[in-house]
């Protein structure tokens, strides 16, 4: 039991780590960079997108691992 | 043919095709259960596209775009309340659900009233939840008249745009009930997606002359490279603006499909899963937005990027099945917020009021009360009224004040119905003042519904903390059902078959 909470709060840390990646101040400095373009994108725009993806992927993993049902 | 009678021909299809998918998806039962919440039989993907659609109405179409077009990157704040305020429907729902199956609830008012023993609070939810609810639907009618007014070139009027809306809503609605309204916001939601993503395609290809996004990009950076940088001083809005958004998912149409849904696992799923429609939604999005930076950039109205930039450069059939689409938003917005002001009336007020009425009396009064609130909306979408749009700024933040009284009844055993009553009460009077009152408007930039929140917790808390709670009995029937519901489901066992033993 206790492991299992032990790895739940884990994957909740997971969460939150990414819902930081979208926040500040680690968006705040991918915000204002437009060097270099990747994947046709300039940096900030590629950085969301890509946080935003990772965000919603720890949510697919939080709900797999951790939620009730 | 004009191009604005072809459009208007596949926009006529779309009305009839909603129709049918309404006619044919219709249940024959006619208990309230049904009418209401389907029976609680929706399944999975279902679910999924009745939430998204309601999520996303006109403003997604058309004010995404614009808010893009003249703010860049700074509308992504969006995303985070597309990945967080679905969350609420594992955290809320999930409770919501066993409860409202265990008990048959359909309504916020009524799962809140039964869990602090008192009608009175069962009515002010209701009245509260109807307040901020139907002065919306004259939003969404004015959006619709706009949008028919505009693919005609003016040769169907605002006016008529507007009750061609509502005739279609309506009728779908009082035939079939929440199995049409969920049916046909599936089909409006593949559609708005659907068309969404050939329209960015159509316009990138046209305006760049292939699909590579790169030089599109490029030219906006290097000419508005405000448009792709989020300005450090910009950052405490970024970061709060979910919250002025949180209530989303408990806003009534939302809410009542955690009753509708077939089991506690869908919701699981839907809080996890939404937000890739909700968010991959504004990719085709942004590129119509940024083409229009570059191709239109003296648009004098921001809103106009997305039809001006189809009229522009595609096709009049696409701009038809576009312009379907932006209906589709509407529509399926439209369609749940009236269904559930309906369901408000007849289940907290008509209902509690009159106890003994059958299900096949209220669901008449159901029905007319459909007709009769979209008939008002109807009339005042016709006037600029400074009422209405003042309550429909609050709406999200007005609604969301019935959930601390929501914790009380799924979480907190210490919560008391003069505790919920005066919580509720003084959130939505400070969500009112905080929004319009000069000297205290949104203190810190953080929007009139935290505040209203913030406000309404801490008397929640204190005035829960000094008076009674409510009878050991059902205290037991909540918060006794749920304990036994997550024990069952800590030793592995099924818990849907073992509660309905």
């Amino acid at each position: 039991m206790q492991s299992k909470k032990r790895r739940n709060w884990v994957f909740i840390l997971l969460w939150v780590v990414a819902f930081a990646l979208v926040n500040y101040p680690i968006g705040a400095i991918a915000s204002v960079r437009i060097e270099p373009f990747v994947l046709g994108m300039p940096f900030s725009v590629f950085y969301f997108w890509a946080a935003y993806s990772v965000l919603i992927l720890a949510g697919v993993v939080l709900a797999w691992k951790v939620m009730r049902d | 043919m004009p191009s604005w009678m072809i459009i208007l021909i596949i926009v006529a299809i779309y009305c009839a095709v909603v129709i049918a998918v309404g006619v044919f998806t219709r249940s024959k039962e006619k208990s309230l259960q049904d009418y209401f919440v389907g029976n609680r039989s929706l399944g999975a993907f279902v679910a999924f596209f009745t939430y998204v659609a309601t999520f996303h109405s006109s403003f997604a179409f058309i004010g995404a775009a614009g808010q893009m077009y003249s703010s860049g990157i700074k509308f992504f704040a969006t995303f985070t309340s597309c990945v967080v305020s679905p969350l609420m429907i594992y955290i809320i729902g999930r409770p919501t659900w066993y409860l409202g199956k265990k008990y048959n609830y359909m309504t916020q008012g009524e799962l809140v009233g039964d869990y602090y023993e008192s009608k009175a609070l069962r009515y002010l939810v209701a009245i509260v939840s109807l307040i901020f609810l139907v002065p919306y639907l004259q939003s969404q009618i004015a959006a619709g008249g706009i949008i028919f007014e505009t693919i005609t070139e003016g040769r169907v009027s605002y006016l008529m745009g507007c009750a061609i809306l509502y005739a279609v809503i309506i009728c779908y609605i009082l035939l079939g009930g929440f199995k049409a309204v969920a049916w046909t916001d599936t089909v409006q939601g593949i559609l708005m997606i659907v068309m969404v993503w050939i329209a960015g395609g159509v316009i990138l290809m046209r305006t760049t002359g292939g699909m590579d996004w790169r030089p599109l990009m490029e030219a906006v950076a290097t000419q508005y490279p405000d448009r792709v940088l989020v300005p450090v001083e910009y950052w405490p809005t970024y970061m709060t603006s979910f919250i002025s958004l949180f209530g989303i998912s408990i806003y009534p149409p939302s809410f009542q499909r955690f009753f509708a849904v077939k089991n506690p696992k869908t919701l699981k799923w839907l809080s996890v899963t939404t937000p890739i429609y909700l968010i991959f939604f504004y990719v085709p999005v942004m590129i119509i937005a940024f083409s229009g930076v570059i191709y239109m950039p003296e648009l004098s109205s921001a809103d106009q990027v997305l039809p001006m930039m189809l009229t522009r450069y595609a096709s009049p059939v696409l701009v038809g099945l576009v312009m379907a689409g932006a209906l589709a938003a509407t529509m399926s917005s439209t369609d749940s917020q009236l269904h559930s002001a309906s369901s408000i009336f007849t289940v907290d007020l008509y209902k509690g009021f009159r106890p003994q009425a059958s299900d096949e009396r209220a669901i008449i009064v159901g029905k007319g009360f459909i007709v009769v609130i979209s008939a008002a909306a109807l009339i005042l979408s016709q006037y600029n009224n400074d009422l209405i749009t003042t309550i429909v700024t609050i709406a999200l933040g007005g609604c969301l004040q019935v959930l601390p009284s929501l914790i009380g009844a799924l979480f907190w055993k210490g919560a008391s119905k003069a505790g919920a009553f005066s919580g509720l009460v003084v959130g939505v009077i400070v969500v009112i003042l905080t929004q319009y009152v000069p000297a205290i408007q949104t203190p810190l930039g953080l929007s009139s519904g935290f505040w209203g929140l913030v406000c309404n917790l801490a008397v929640f808390f204190v005035v829960s903390k000094m008076t009674p709670k409510p009878s050991q009995a059902t205290i037991q029937k909540f918060h006794g059902y749920l304990a036994q519901v997550n024990r069952l489901e800590e030793e592995g066992t099924p818990v849907e078959e073992a509660i309905a033993q």
